[in-house]
């Protein structure tokens, strides 16, 4: 899936655009908001879906190259955590939903998009 | 308008900078076989003959007279002048090259006068040497080996380079989080540059992340250092206190001594320091209470052995 689906699909709130936001395929998903439980995974390009808004997600979603980040239940976040996504050039997206919620949608998203009206 | 007998869509444009830096000076032939004015143009003929050359420049004290060719060998034999004094036939209005003419400029003679040969004089009119198309060809491509071993040499410079130990330091202060994570970042950095593979990369990031984040929350600050050779990477993470006081303890999962604040963030589940010997090749910890604690994390760069999940 794309993060145009992703956004659509959860009504997002575009934070940060990341350069390669147009190109980018999202196939793997980690929802934590255990940061050490994120640098444990060995997926490829992740999205991270947490409700952690601190600049420590975007720090450890750089680290385990990420796809970006999508911050659950509409947090506030903190404008300097605006500004490091950019410095790491990290898309970053919130989304008002909770993170049981997100998760259901980005399922569908990932089953094919077929029930995306359901 | 041609400048040049090469067409520049055909020719590498390293010929051609070379064509313009290069002078004549550079690439003419100076070992000069020359004949003196009241020669025979049979001992001219023989002359060419013992040496293999097909042009004889005629001087007399450095200055140039004129030139004798196979051809007009050729035509003295034709005529029967051939053991007639040579200044009595040789052509006086000879074309000749200054030494610090451009190669570019020098070549454009052979098209334009469709001589063989051409003499080349210094400032003060003197005949200094000889250019032929062999020279040319000779010379160029004396200086194009010159340039491969240039780029070459350029090139294992760079390899060196790779090849270095590279070193970097940190230093971690207590409850610092701001600022939680650069060092991990500038590590990673640091090996993507060096074509590192990018699962590999990630394992050392994920560990110098730990590390910090370790020093970070728990310790009184520390320095974490990575030294980087072409095959390994070594992070040093040392601190001034206060120590652990059960290691074995610490290196199990889930257990841990961080505040709710701390795990706030997201850190202080427990996951620090397995996560860095998970990732690890080769894990060490020494620690004592009061003093400090030193953990020692070795990744290979290539071939990494399998990791523990």
């Amino acid at each position: 899936m794309r993060w145009t689906d992703i956004v659509r699909e959860l009504e997002g709130d575009v934070i940060y655009r990341g350069t390669d936001f147009d190109q980018t395929e999202v196939r793997n998903i980690i929802v934590s908001d255990l940061m050490s439980d994120v640098l444990t995974t060995d997926a490829l390009g992740p999205l991270l879906v947490t409700a952690l808004a601190s600049e420590q997600t975007l720090r450890t979603a750089d680290l385990v190259d990420a796809a970006g980040v999508l911050v659950v239940r509409g947090k506030h976040l903190p404008d300097t955590m605006k500004r490091l996504a950019q410095e790491l050039d990290l898309t970053l997206v919130r989304t008002r939903f909770s993170q049981f919620h997100t998760c259901l949608r980005l399922g569908r998203l990932l089953e094919g998009g077929g029930a995306r009206n359901a | 308008m041609k400048i040049l007998p090469l067409d520049p869509e055909q020719s590498p444009l390293l010929i051609f900078d070379l064509l313009f830096k290069l002078k004549v000076r550079d690439v003419m032939s100076t070992q000069l076989v020359t004949i003196t004015p009241e020669a025979t143009l049979r001992s001219a003929q023989q002359r060419m003959k013992e040496r293999g050359i097909t042009g004889l420049p005629v001087v007399e004290s450095d200055r140039l007279l004129g030139i004798v060719s196979m051809h007009d060998i050729l035509t003295a034999l034709d005529l029967g002048y051939i053991n007639d004094p040579i200044d009595r036939h040789m052509p006086r209005n000879i074309v000749v090259l200054d030494e610090e003419m451009p190669l570019s400029l020098g070549i454009t003679y052979f098209d334009k006068y469709r001589f063989g040969r051409f003499p080349v004089l210094n400032r003060e009119k003197r005949l200094v040497g000889i250019l032929t198309t062999r020279d040319i060809s000779a010379g160029l491509l004396k200086e194009l080996f010159k340039e491969v071993d240039r780029l070459q040499t350029g090139h294992e410079d760079t390899q060196a380079i790779l090849q270095r130990r590279v070193q970097r330091t940190s230093t971690t202060r207590t409850y610092d989080f701001e600022n939680a994570g650069r060092a991990a970042h500038e590590i990673k950095k640091l090996l993507v540059a060096r074509a590192v593979d990018p699962a590999v990369v990630r394992r050392v990031a994920v560990a110098a992340y730990e590390l910090e984040m370790n020093q970070i929350v728990h310790s009184n600050g520390g320095t974490l250092r990575l030294t980087l050779t072409p095959r390994v990477a070594e992070l040093v993470a040392h601190d001034q206190g206060p120590g652990i006081a059960d290691v074995a303890q610490a290196m199990q999962e889930g257990f841990t001594t961080a505040n709710d604040w701390i795990k706030s963030l997201g850190f202080g589940a427990g996951m620090g320091l397995p996560n860095v010997q998970r990732v690890s090749d080769k894990f060490e910890i020494h620690s004592a209470l009061r003093v400090g604690t030193t953990v020692r994390s070795i990744i290979f760069l290539s071939n990494p052995p399998k990791v523990k999940k």
